[in-house]
């Protein structure tokens, strides 16, 4: 898996969580949805990447869809261990999060 | 005609893209590779087109950049090299792997051409000649993204369709044969100096006169063309909504005086589906 500071897994776990928020999605519209929430480092080569990997480990499923416009669309949904992970890394992100507001946001002592 | 010259232009965008990209995983073992530039291929099918090359590169990245991302997403080292590895055993036992190893050497040397660098790689896709429709006749569903064609071809009698192929390989090689192998349906059997397909729905010409031509491939032209042609036949043999797919082709060529035959992976299924009976040309009866 790829090595991420502190303890990796956000993109994971963003990805994981487009899918599970918005359903069936397909990779282009899963990294619109990150870019839109303000993501604007993670290329599209991250996300497809991370799709396949997550496919692999067994968290995502895929199929082949026809788009309105007759374009074949990889979409993926999420796995019951695609859920569970998700649930974990979410968690993990959180502590993770909460620790580094503490670090950056110091409680002033008189 | 504009819009399909633009349209095409901007498919050998990604076409160019995806090749650059090949060149980038050239050291990936090669289904790892083929895995890599499908989910390469899928992205560029799914994402809105460019409109040039410029646009294209702000949108994804260099080329190197892109591949380097997602093979490190696929978990798939930066770079790979081959080689042995010797433990920390003795001297001796050094020794003896170095000299076997230059014994193994020699003889890869010696039997160059049955490596795999010698086994073709092929991609579909403008760069390499594109979908032509040779009779405006036809009509040809074109679902594009870079070197990632897929045709759904309504039948049309006796049109030609040339699929660009594009393949890799060493020098001197000269291509004798392209054919599907899908023996589970006996698509295609050999005529003359062509592949054909029984019963019917697609004519495979792969013994046009470019295709047997032996190739001189050098280090500075390391892109061999071939060039299939499909001829869409009659219905006589296929129901309304028969479907012929076929995304692997064996190519038999020939190198330092060895014949050789490679199944190839396509980076899509091609896929011919039989007319309603109102479009066909002749009866079904």
């Amino acid at each position: 898996m790829r090595e991420e500071p502190f303890g990796g897994g956000v993109v994971d776990l963003m990805v994981l969580s487009v899918v599970q928020a918005h359903g069936e999605s397909y990779g282009y519209a899963i990294r619109q949805h990150i870019k839109e929430a303000g993501i604007v480092g993670l290329g599209e080569a991250a996300v497809y990447g991370c799709l396949r990997r997550l496919q692999k480990r067994g968290l995502l499923t895929s199929r082949e869809m026809e788009a309105d416009n007759g374009k074949t669309r990889r979409c993926y949904s999420l796995t019951d261990a695609g859920e569970t992970d998700r649930l974990r890394l979410k968690q993990a992100w959180e502590s993770r999060h909460d620790a580094v507001t503490r670090i950056i946001n110091p409680i002033e002592v008189d | 005609m504009a819009t399909k010259s633009g349209e095409a232009n901007r498919a050998s965008l990604e076409t160019r893209y995806l090749a650059e990209v090949r060149q980038c995983v050239a050291d990936v073992p090669v289904r790892q590779r083929r895995d890599l530039l499908r989910l390469v291929a899928v992205n560029l099918d799914e994402r809105p087109r460019a409109s040039d090359w410029p646009e294209l590169l702000a949108d994804l990245g260099r080329p190197d950049d892109y591949a380097l991302e997602v093979r490190r997403e696929m978990g798939i080292p930066d770079k790979i090299t081959t080689g042995y590895r010797i433990s920390k055993s003795g001297w001796v036992t050094r020794a003896v792997v170095v000299v076997a190893l230059v014994v193994i050497a020699s003889g890869l040397a010696a039997f160059k051409w049955d490596r795999d660098r010698a086994v073709v790689d092929v991609s579909l896709g403008n760069n390499c000649g594109a979908l032509q429709v040779g009779d405006s006749g036809v009509q040809v569903e074109h679902l594009e993204a870079g070197d990632v064609t897929e045709a759904r071809m309504t039948y049309v009698d006796a049109a030609e369709i040339k699929i660009g192929m594009c393949l890799t390989a060493q020098d001197d090689i000269e291509v004798l044969k392209v054919a599907s192998p899908s023996a589970k349906y006996v698509l295609l059997r050999q005529v003359g100096t062509g592949a054909k397909l029984r019963n019917g729905a697609v004519f495979l010409d792969a013994g046009s006169e470019r295709s047997r031509l032996p190739v001189p491939l050098g280090p500075r032209t390391p892109m061999l063309w071939v060039e299939l042609t499909e001829r869409m036949a009659n219905c006589d043999h296929w129901a309304e909504g028969s479907r012929m797919t076929f995304d692997t082709v064996n190519v038999t060529y020939r190198y330092r005086g060895h014949a050789k035959t490679a199944a190839v992976d396509l980076t899509t299924a091609y896929s011919v589906v039989s007319p309603p009976q109102e479009d066909c040309p002749r009866s079904r009866n």
